[in-house]
């Protein structure tokens, strides 16, 4: 089984702070900054832990509501895979299948009570409207408390562990310190694999349909951005879409954008997922239209149109831009 | 315009015959006044010579619309020399 865990460190940082009481186990970092809680918070053994409401000596702790949330800042390299000691971006076509957020009550160089009064509360969250309360009681025993994401919601996704974070909530109604450390996500993960083919190779011009269907997998339903790449003039250019002009199970389809300007070649397909991570190279199509120039001249009997590529002196034919004719209102 | 015989009636455009010739599909759509409504009818394969003279049926009801008549891929081609629509008024008008 594919293991992931999501820790706090440089990459997976504080996002937010309602309480200023945030603290380590002494009183010299009662003001601590952010470094020292998430090297607290990060702690598996040692010495240490972070407080929700003031550990220090002589300051008086503030009831009431305490929040302390993470989430990833700088490039997705936060996912630990595998039992490896290095966190990764994420592998093309990662899809979380369980989550469960998980809290050290204390570590065992404290054996003060954790969570002592009943009327103060104590939740692990995953976005800011789900989360669980963390029972009460003392440290011995079973001091890990963890809370498997409800699968009554939406499936999540890496992307929103990453964007949503987690975090820990605590409602004090007394001074009584909670101490914990060690919070980490934990959870399976599987790698999924599709395939996809561009139905519409071209040469096609601006506006036409690029229409990409299912071969194997699925997948398609997950797409939430393509994006198109051509290289002109040794430089790499992209357009992204996200609008589709249709999109289900089995099918996508776009227009070809009129953003390329003057090109002529080949355009690499990618896919960005919404229940998967990476991009995915999904193929090609060629565009040919539109560096063409010349007089047009009408010819009897043909039935296309002949441009002249600037760039080779070739000539290429394509599509006259759908012929039609209509009728006058009836009725 | 051609002087119409009918004065703001509901009429059910219910079928188009064409004399084509040509190559690839002839494709066929049926809108309404502003094309706030269209329809899209059966495509005709055409060929480039043949005795028929295809009857497509349709079921839009509008007091006036046009016939659109195209081809979208390259190399297809069609000539048309007769258009005949089938239009039955179905009521008088639309509620007051």
């Amino acid at each position: 089984m594919a293991t992931y865990i999501l820790r706090i460190d440089d990459n997976f940082g504080i996002a937010s702070k309602t309480s200023a009481w945030v603290g380590v186990n002494s009183a010299a970092v009662c003001s601590a900054v952010d470094a020292d809680i998430i090297t607290q918070a990060n702690r598996s053994s040692g010495t240490g832990f972070v407080s929700l409401i003031r550990f220090c000596d002589g300051v008086t702790s503030v009831i009431g509501s305490h929040l302390l949330r993470f989430q990833c800042f700088v490039n997705g390299a936060a996912f630990f895979l595998d039992g490896a000691g290095t966190a990764v971006v994420l592998p093309v076509g990662f899809v979380v299948d369980s989550v469960i957020l998980r809290v050290d009550k204390s570590n065992g160089l404290d054996s003060g009570s954790y969570y002592i009064n009943a009327s103060s509360h104590l939740f692990m969250q995953f976005s800011q409207s789900i989360e669980e309360e963390i029972a009460s009681g003392s440290v011995g025993g079973t001091p890990q408390a963890s809370f498997t994401r409800p699968t009554t919601f939406p499936a999540i996704t890496a992307l929103s562990l990453l964007l949503d974070g987690f975090g820990l909530r605590y409602t004090a109604t007394t001074q009584d310190v909670v101490k914990f450390r060690n919070v980490r996500i934990t959870g399976n993960y599987s790698i999924l694999s599709f395939s996809w083919t561009v139905d519409t190779p071209g040469p096609l011009t601006i506006g036409e349909l690029v229409s990409i269907s299912v071969t194997g997998g699925g997948g398609i339903a997950g797409i939430g951005t393509i994006n198109l790449y051509i290289t002109k003039s040794g430089v790499q250019l992209k357009k992204t879409i996200t609008t589709f002009v249709t999109q289900t199970s089995t099918l996508i389809t776009f227009l070809v954008p009129a953003s390329f300007g003057l090109f002529s070649g080949t355009v690499t397909i990618t896919a960005i997922g919404t229940e998967w991570t990476g991009e995915v190279k999904i193929g090609t199509f060629e565009i040919a239209s539109v560096d063409g120039s010349g007089i047009y001249t009408l010819v009897k009997n043909k039935t296309d149109d002949t441009v002249y590529v600037r760039a080779t002196s070739d000539t290429l034919d394509v599509k006259i831009p759908n012929p039609f004719a209509k009728t006058g209102f009836i009725g | 315009m051609a002087k119409s015989s009918f004065s703001g009636e509901l009429l059910h455009f219910n079928a188009v015959r064409l004399r084509v010739t040509g190559s690839g599909n002839l494709q066929l759509d049926l809108h309404s006044l502003s094309d706030v409504n269209s329809s899209s009818l059966t495509d005709v394969v055409l060929a480039s010579l043949t005795n028929r003279e295809p009857t497509i049926l349709a079921n839009f009801i509008e007091q006036r619309a046009y016939l659109e008549i195209k081809t979208t891929e390259i190399n297809e081609t069609f000539v048309i020399s007769r258009i005949t629509m089938f239009i039955k008024p179905v009521a008088t008008g639309f509620p007051q």
